[in-house]
């Protein structure tokens, strides 16, 4: 099962994050630090997998790649095929680059929602839900046409409201 | 939803964040949002639906961020119950990413939830879905199951909507097991995995693989599909395009069912365990590697998976044999991944017995992976090299991790240390070897060795009159070529100390060296390089030194530390005497015992850090590798314990050595006394640490002393709970996991025990290879009884053993118990509840005068002791008297008269001593009831402190 799947940029910034665990903000901020001392620390060249029993107790796995300025770590049990994950991960950036057209670290920072439920769409509950990208971006589209219809009816509101700050 | 969700405060906001110089900066301005948006929430007015999101977007940012935004959480929850979807949506996403389960606001949900699932709006259900599979929850598992599984299970559902209810369930199911039964559910699972929409499958083998890894019992009618499905995606047939990934039919649905495939024992169906077999060999044959990473990636996936299951299924040697070359080859390969996964793997296999051979054949390769850029890479490469060590190649592999040792990264070099000092011993060829592999390693690692390890040559090279010179040359060459790590000037002092004289005409040399290292020594490195100038200046002529020994102890005879300062005046006194030659001789060998680090070893259980042992037959008989001359123990904490004692209590006896009317009588008497070979090892390794075993604990021994292989889980209970339980009761249950169950009943009379092991099958299939053994303790004389080699399905054995006390000891004897189940040895290491308070007698009619005037009479510490506690939870006075009753006490009552302390007297019955009288007194704080004084007096100091050791755990919980 995956316990957490984290994007961070390469100076420790958590872009988006999801726990499938039961964890406080300060547990998340510790496993969120400590996983990007390990990534962070490491060559290119070298494997994709970090072994480390202090981030979750033993038993579990860092599985991460490392895309230009983010660094998108899963950590899971041993019962996920780390070559799985890996794949999963590319998938995610693959489908992130379909909906976002060459997405990069910006594009996640300014539509984190978007980014999200994405992630939503392929991994529910700490399990793959779905691996076929096609199916996730047209799934998202399919949520935004919903949204945007709302969007619409609340126009008016919305176009009258001052600017906050 | 466009750039920024459409918020333009959203986006100036993360605008403003991104433009913060400093972390103070940022955190004022997400002060400064916070308070504003809380005056927003609060104020009357209410706010639109596009303000609402807006604000909750950003908490949801400045969580991310780290701040704490708990105020928020009531806002989400409310835009959950919205009719709006895009509110709707904005309060799902929140809520699971903010709320945690048990919260009380979850409770706030379910309801709209369970309207969610029932609406008719798939989009309602999908949301409602994702928020329960994400946050989880009992309350959700018990108030919306049905829901669920209704919309997993109804033909009206649509696909989309049916693989997150799958997902859902298997986070309900985790969450409470109850929510299905197999005889009801297996049936529709199958139903499922006929599904042709390959997103639908993939969840719902997810589901599956959830639910047999707790319990596969009842699901065997779904294997014929599970590899049906495994045959469509291995051989491609009916794959969408949109599924395959590279050019590869969906490889998370491939490794996802040969997992699953994985928790059932055996496959019954011939036809399938055919089909099975033949896609398993061809994934194998025709392994290709390729140039496009992911492909390559996902190729592997199923690779390595496949590999595993082959394993498990135990499919003959020779497609093993072949895995294993496969193995090899990537062991050498460029890609790192794929590098880290062939070592990982070859470690698995290396647990199949046969396969050893195999993998021995790629030793070279393994050795240059220690090398490896990758610090994830080289770990694996130890661990299987230390898996593969044996007999033959020890050597090998000893050099090349003592030569890898001073390079190795230092989050490493403790393990390495451990297993370079397990694999030495467990593998020695030659005592000469083993002790010259340990001299090297604490010369390179010191601060990794722990004591045990140099008492241990010590031991051995006192026993081995061989070895003495070429010991004592070494560590000579040690120092000089600038050695000076503590541990290394120990050993070194105490073999040069002994063995120096050996070594013709480097006494001056010998000396010099030392006293060099004297300065700045630790105190207990200092008391044995004193303990060697005093053996050098008895035995060694030369004038010289002996004067600068002389004035070294004098200037030592004033320092302010007291067991420095004493042992130099008594060496200074005594080496005048004549009798001096006689006391400072060469130790008198070790009596043979087992080593401790061997001893470390046999309880080895779950966690894995040293499976070497793990089935691989004859490798725990292995330890006698060294001569059986050779395995004394000096090193046990036994021997710390039991002989510690011993120093205090000489210092009251006249010393035979010592001559009549001398001032320091008495101190030489303890001078006497103190070099023996037990009390000098226990002071050592008194000093050295509380924790005689260092670092060697963490890793050899288990922490919940739970089982290994096979999956066993422990149910029930904990293992520490139940022998708690068992120490104040007679009867009741000591282990128990999903296939055994370990009851225990005993009866105690005087010092005679009689225990009667219950061991019950709760398996389908027989639990075979079962072994019991209790490794043994000086204070017991343990006697297992016949243990049947097998124990048939649902069937009960039982398993006498008889005990007898023969001293007091603070050593609990251990239990070791071994089955195999589905082929897979497991190892349980626990405890037998056997106590000092189990053979305490009841004391009839305490007389009150008697007692007192017994109390009085026995003086402090050690055979008094007493120690002031704190209690986490108010002690109920009568359930502390029934505690003190249970645990052996006569509990006197009315000698005390306040109703707060209980006073107890029990009499202990042991071999050596017969019968000692015990006596105990516990006064409770009769305000809060959370502290409490305990004494216990008794005639012997173990006893006394191994009784107040019992209750003061028993009281604390």
């Amino acid at each position: 099962m995956i316990r957490c799947f984290l994007v961070i940029n390469n100076f420790g910034k958590p872009r988006l994050m999801k726990f499938y665990e039961r964890l406080s903000n300060e547990e998340r901020q510790r496993v969120i630090e400590s996983a990007y001392g390990l990534v962070s620390k490491r060559l290119e060249d070298l494997c994709n997998f970090v072994e480390d029993d202090s981030l979750f107790g033993g038993e579990t796995q860092l599985i991460y790649r490392h895309f230009a300025t983010l660094y998108f770590i899963v950590i899971c049990d041993k019962a996920e095929s780390e070559l799985g994950i890996l794949d999963l991960i590319q998938v995610y950036v693959e489908t992130l680059d379909k909906s976002f057209e060459n997405v990069c670290e910006l594009d996640i920072i300014f539509n984190q929602q978007k980014a999200g439920l994405i992630l939503d769409q392929m991994v529910t509950g700490g399990l793959v839900l779905e691996t076929n990208s096609q199916e996730i971006v047209s799934k998202y589209k399919e949520l935004e046409r919903n949204m945007k219809q709302q969007e619409r009816e609340l126009k008016s509101p919305v176009a009258s409201s001052p600017r906050t700050f | 939803m466009s750039s920024g969700g459409g918020y333009r405060g959203l986006q100036n906001f993360i605008n403003e964040i991104r433009q913060c110089q400093s972390k103070e900066g940022e955190r004022a301005r997400i002060d400064k949002e916070l308070a504003n948006i809380r005056t927003k929430f609060k104020q009357d007015r209410g706010l639109s639906s596009y303000e609402k999101k807006k604000y909750i977007w950003k908490l949801l940012y400045i969580y991310v961020l780290g701040y704490d935004v708990e105020f928020g959480h009531m806002e989400a929850v409310a835009l959950i119950s919205s009719t709006k979807f895009s509110e709707k949506q904005v309060g799902y996403i929140a809520a699971s990413v903010l709320l945690h389960e048990n919260l009380e606001f979850v409770r706030l949900v379910i309801n709209t939830m369970q309207k969610d699932l029932v609406s008719r709006d798939e989009n309602y259900q999908c949301m409602a879905l994702t928020a329960i599979a994400n946050m989880g929850g009992r309350e959700f598992a018990e108030a919306l199951s049905g829901e669920v599984l209704k919309l997993l299970i109804s033909s009206s559902t649509r696909n989309v909507v049916r693989k997150k209810a799958a997902l859902c369930v298997l986070r309900l199911f985790r969450r409470n097991p109850d929510i299905i039964s197999s005889d009801t559910f297996a049936l529709k699972m199958g139903n499922l995995l006929q599904e042709r929409d390959l997103g639908v499958l993939i969840s719902s083998m997810s589901l599956l693989c959830g639910i047999v890894a707790k319990d596969s019992q009842g699901y065997e009618v779904v294997v014929p599909k599970v590899v049906a499905v495994l045959e469509r995606v291995a051989k491609g047939i009916d794959i969408p395009q949109d599924y395959t990934y590279y050019g590869i039919p969906s490889p998370w649905l491939h490794v996802k069912c040969l997992r699953v495939l994985h928790y059932f024992p055996v496959i019954e169906n011939d036809g399938v365990w055919t089909k099975l077999q033949e896609i398993l060999r061809r994934t194998i044959s025709s392994a290709p590697i390729d140039k496009n990473t992911n492909k390559n990636n996902a190729l592997h996936a199923i690779l390595f998976e496949s590999i595993s299951l082959m394993m498990h299924l135990n499919m003959d040697s020779e497609v093993l044999s072949q895995c294993v070359t496969l193995l090899g080859k990537f062991v050498s390969i460029k890609e790192p991944n794929i590098r880290y996964l062939g070592l990982e793997n070859m470690s698995r296999l290396s647990l199949v017995p046969e396969m050893m051979q195999t993998i021995k054949a790629h030793q070279e390769q393994i050795v240059v992976s220690l090398n490896d850029p990758d610090i994830s890479v080289r770990r694996r490469a130890l661990d299987l090299l230390f898996r593969v060590c044996d007999r033959d190649n020890s050597h090998e592999i000893v050099d090349k991790l003592l030569a890898y040792l001073t390079t190795a990264d230092f989050a490493i070099r403790e393990e390495l240390a451990l297993k370079i000092a397990i694999l030495s011993e467990k593998f020695a060829s030659s005592l000469q070897w083993y002790v010259d592999v340990i001299i090297s390693l604490i010369d390179k690692a010191g601060d990794h060795v722990s004591d045990q390890v140099w008492f241990r040559v010590v031991q051995i090279v006192t026993n081995n009159e061989e070895l003495q010179a070429h010991c004592a040359s070494n560590v000579l060459r040690k120092l000089q070529d600038g050695s000076s790590h503590e541990t290394m000037l120990k050993l070194s002092a105490y073999v040069l100390g002994e063995f120096g004289q050996l070594l013709r005409g480097e006494a001056r040399e010998i000396f010099h060296l030392l006293k060099d290292r004297l300065g700045s020594a630790t105190p207990a490195a200092k008391g044995l390089i004193l303990s060697a100038f005093a053996k050098i200046l008895v035995r060694c002529g030369d004038e010289d030194i002996s004067q600068q020994i002389r004035e070294t102890f004098q200037r030592y005879g004033t320092i302010p530390d007291a067991e420095l300062q004493q042992r130099s005046v008594e060496y200074a006194v005594l080496s005048a005497k004549k009798e001096a030659a006689t006391v400072m001789a060469t130790m008198p060998k070790f009596p043979e015992r087992e080593s401790s680090l061997l001893k470390m070893m046999q309880p080895e259980g779950g966690e894995g850090s040293l499976p070497a042992a793990r089935s691989r037959a004859g490798m725990d008989a292995a330890g006698d590798a060294l001569p059986a001359a050779a395995s004394g123990d000096l090193l046990g904490l036994d021997d710390a314990i039991e002989a510690a004692p011993v120093v205090p209590l000489s210092v009251s006896e006249p010393a035979a050595a010592a001559p009549q009317g001398d001032p320091l009588d008495l101190l030489a008497g303890l001078s006497v006394a103190e070099p023996t070979p037990a009390a000098d090892a226990a002071q050592a390794s008194v000093a050295a640490a509380a924790d005689p075993f260092g670092g060697f604990q963490d890793l050899t021994a288990p922490q919940d002393a739970g089982g290994e292989g096979a999956n066993a889980r422990v149910e029930g209970g904990t293992v520490e709970g139940w022998y708690s339980k068992l120490c104040i009761s007679e009867k009741g249950v000591l282990y128990q996991d999903q296939y055994l169950q370990i009851g225990l009943k005993a009866d105690y009379a005087k010092a005679q025990g009689r225990i009667m092991l219950f061991l019950g099958n709760k398996h389908e299939g027989e639990l075979g290879q079962v072994q019991i053994s209790v490794p043994p303790v000086p204070a017991y004389r343990i006697q297992p009884g016949q243990v049947p080699a097998s124990i048939a399905a649902k069937a009960q054995v039982q398993i006498p053993i008889a005990v007898s006390c023969v001293e007091p000891t603070l050593d609990v004897p251990k239990l070791q118990v071994v089955y195999r189940v589905k082929g897979d040895a497991v190892k349980l290491d626990l405890q037998l509840p056997v106590v000092p308070t189990k053979f305490f007698s009841p004391v009839a009619n305490v007389d009150a005068n008697a007692f007192f005037s017994a109390w009085k009479a026995i003086p402090d510490a050690p055979l008094k002791l007493q120690q002031i506690c704190q209690t986490q939870q108010p002690l109920d006075m009568n359930r502390t008297r029934a505690l003190v009753g249970s645990a052996g006490f006569t509990v006197a009552e009315g000698m005390d008269p306040s109703q707060s302390n209980v006073v107890g007297v029990g009499a202990f019955n042991c071999e050596i001593s017969g019968e000692t009288v015990v006596m105990l007194r516990l006064e409770v704080d009769p305000r809060s009831h959370q502290q409490y004084r305990i004494t216990v007096a008794s005639n012997n100091a173990l006893l006394t402190s191994s009784t107040k050791e019992f209750l003061v755990r028993e009281l604390g919980r």
